[in-house]
């Protein structure tokens, strides 16, 4: 079971579940230590992240994020993304844990 | 026909003139008179009875028949009819009571004033008034700036002061003990407009049309100023700014906004780094800038005292100019003298190695100076060289500003920024190290920025929970940046970050050409700071500014 695939599955406080990319999740030093094959962590066993802290909307932004760092890695001009307002605290602290 | 035409008469004129000039022996003017019976503005003395002299009978002859005998005497009062007799206003009430049965009091007829010398008068004493009244607002609004601001910066405010009023361009606050500098001390330097052309000893010339920005030049010299006022740097009307003789610890890379800044003095300051903007101040082409940085215990590369290690004959080979006229291989000749130094006497020194890169760096400034001058476009050069000479090994950041664990130790126990061959050694590996795209962490603290009023919030930022201690110091300097100097700009790409990301010390030579040797002097150091990790990008050898 502890094969290494393409996506992994995060699963929000409230029970939302988004898969994405593991190349793109791998961003955040955390969710590489826990989705490490090489490690011991259940995580990486069943490739699926509990964040236990973090609402639906807010993990949505969290990986939208992933996606838009994953596209703009090399480019010149990088245009902003989109953050709500009424998120932006939740977000700060989400990317604060996250370390993105 | 002819009218009423004599003009209505100025003050100036002379008294005795007066008579003559009345309308009223002219027999056709009382023809008119009687066909009209308006009275002329000419039967006035004066256009207006504003200078209010007027008549007042005389109060000892109260008696009928002493009224009747004597011609009437008239005593010219000086100030508002409302004013007579207020000395001795009982005294006048009666002989007034007394003589109505027979007058009917007040004839009620306003004569002009004649006497233009009493208005005139009268001006003069009223404008003296104003003065003093001038005088006491003033000395009123001295004395408030006394009580809420220190002796020494109070004085500053005034002399600040002192010069808008009068247009001075000069400010000199030097040698006055100023220990803190506020912005309401130097707010007013907004208002100063360059004064008018009003001497009369010169013919009008070219100089009375110009703008009336002034060029401000401050001196801030000898004080015990330990930082800057924020204000300072929004007065981008500075041309002079001399902050030589101060406790200063470090410049604020705010500096880049004078930019119409022509000479700068910081010397005699704690300063022992430079901006990377005032590397773009040292480098503006064509205008003449006098930037005085030494002395300053600035840091240095490495250890620059002695001789040079490389010896002299190499030196002048390599400045021959044939093969200097071969562009391509350059780099190629530096690489091949720096082996043959290896092979011939060991290892390279540090020193040697900045030593062949300014050699490098010179030999490709003159050759980009041949083939400009070959295409034929005008250069304005700089009299000194800016030639980029090292770095310091690059101190990674992670998101939330928290300094990312060195991987090499090379540099445990030493100096943070001493120059080093590899700076981007100790880059962060993995996907997305060099990433030029904002963290999700600047993303939304910007976003915190620029839709809440951080102010606010601060005070309540204990009681959320689950702020750990760096987001708390990261959203306190996001506030302080909007109520400051704004935030700061990457020195690679040129955009705007509140979280720092990587920063390094760049060591660039800025002297003579005609020096042959490194000495500390001529080197200045330059601290960079950028936005992410894909721009921690150190200058490459071999770079120069013109």
């Amino acid at each position: 079971m502890a094969s290494e695939t393409d996506y992994v599955t995060l699963i929000s406080k409230d029970g939302f579940s988004y898969v994405v990319q593991r190349s793109s999740a791998r961003i955040s030093p955390v969710l590489k230590r826990m989705l490490d094959p090489t490690g011991a962590f259940l995580e990486a066993k069943d490739n699926t992240c509990i964040l236990q802290d973090m609402p639906g909307i807010v993990l949505e932004k969290v990986c939208e994020y992933f996606y838009y760092n994953e596209k703009n890695k090399d480019a010149r001009d990088v245009p902003e993304m989109d953050i709500p307002t009424e998120l932006c605290l939740e977000l700060l602290m989400a990317s604060d844990y996250l370390d993105i | 026909m002819s009218l009423p035409s004599s003009p209505p008469l100025l003050p100036e004129q002379d008294l005795p003139t007066l008579p003559t000039f009345a309308p009223i022996a002219s027999a056709s003017n009382a023809g008119l008179r009687a066909l009209n019976r308006k009275r002329q503005l000419s039967d006035y003395g004066s256009p207006s009875s504003d200078p209010p002299l007027f008549s007042d009978t005389t109060s000892d002859g109260g008696d009928a028949s002493h009224y009747e005998e004597q011609p009437r005497r008239k005593r010219l009062v000086r100030g508002p009819w409302w004013n007579v007799g207020k000395g001795r206003g009982q005294s006048l009430r009666r002989s007034m009571a007394k003589t109505e049965r027979l007058r009917n009091g007040d004839s009620g007829v306003w004569m002009g004033s004649d006497e233009s010398e009493a208005s005139s008068d009268c001006l003069i004493s009223s404008q003296q008034r104003m003065q003093e009244l001038a005088m006491q607002d003033m000395a009123d609004e001295e004395m408030s700036s006394d009580e809420t601001l220190p002796n020494a910066e109070a004085l500053a405010a005034r002399l600040v002061h002192g010069c808008v009023d009068k247009g001075k361009e000069v400010v000199d606050l030097s040698d006055r003990g100023l220990i803190h500098l506020s912005n309401a001390t130097l707010a007013p330097l907004h208002q100063l407009i360059r004064p008018s052309f009003v001497g009369v000893t010169h013919p009008p010339s070219e100089d009375e049309f110009s703008p009336l920005t002034p060029s401000i030049q401050l001196f801030l010299s000898r004080n015990q100023l330990t930082a800057l006022p924020l204000e300072l740097f929004n007065l981008t009307n500075i041309s002079v700014l001399s902050l030589r003789n101060n406790d200063l610890q470090h410049l604020s890379p705010a500096i880049a906004r004078l930019n119409k800044l022509k000479e700068l003095n910081i010397a005699g300051n704690n300063i022992s780094y430079l901006p990377w903007e005032l590397l773009e101040l040292l480098d503006r082409r064509g205008k003449h800038r006098q930037i005085t940085v030494r002395p300053n215990p600035l840091i240095e590369p490495c250890d620059l005292s002695g001789p040079s290690p490389l010896p002299k004959a190499n030196f002048t080979r390599v400045m021959q100019t044939e093969e200097l006229a071969r562009c391509t291989d350059t780099r190629d000749t530096v690489n091949n003298l720096r082996c043959k130094y290896v092979a011939e006497q060991g290892t390279l020194s540090m020193r040697g190695e900045l030593e062949l890169r300014l050699k490098l760096g010179r030999m490709l400034r003159i050759q980009y100076l041949q083939e400009a001058s070959k295409a034929g476009r005008e250069l304005k050069l700089c009299r000194e060289e800016l030639i980029y000479l090292a770095s310091s090994a690059v101190q990674y950041f992670r998101g939330d500003g928290t300094p990312l664990r060195r991987t090499g130790s090379q540099h445990a126990g030493g100096e943070e920024f001493a120059a080093c061959l590899d700076p981007t050694a100790t880059a962060p590996s993995g996907s997305g190290s060099a990433s030029t795209a904002p963290s999700l962490f600047e993303l939304a603290l910007h976003s915190l920025q620029t839709n809440f009023n951080l102010q606010d919030f601060l005070p309540k930022m204990s009681t959320f929970p689950g702020i750990s201690s760096s987001l708390a110091s990261a959203i306190r300097l996001a506030a302080a940046n909007t109520h400051g100097l704004g935030n700061e700009t990457c020195s690679t790409c040129g955009k705007h970050f509140i979280i720092a990301r990587a920063e390094w010390m760049e060591y660039w030579f800025h002297g003579w050409s005609s020096q042959r040797e490194l000495t500390s002097e001529a080197v200045l150091p330059f601290l960079r700071r950028v936005c992410s990790w894909g721009c921690a990008r150190p200058s490459e050898a071999g770079e120069f500014r013109c």
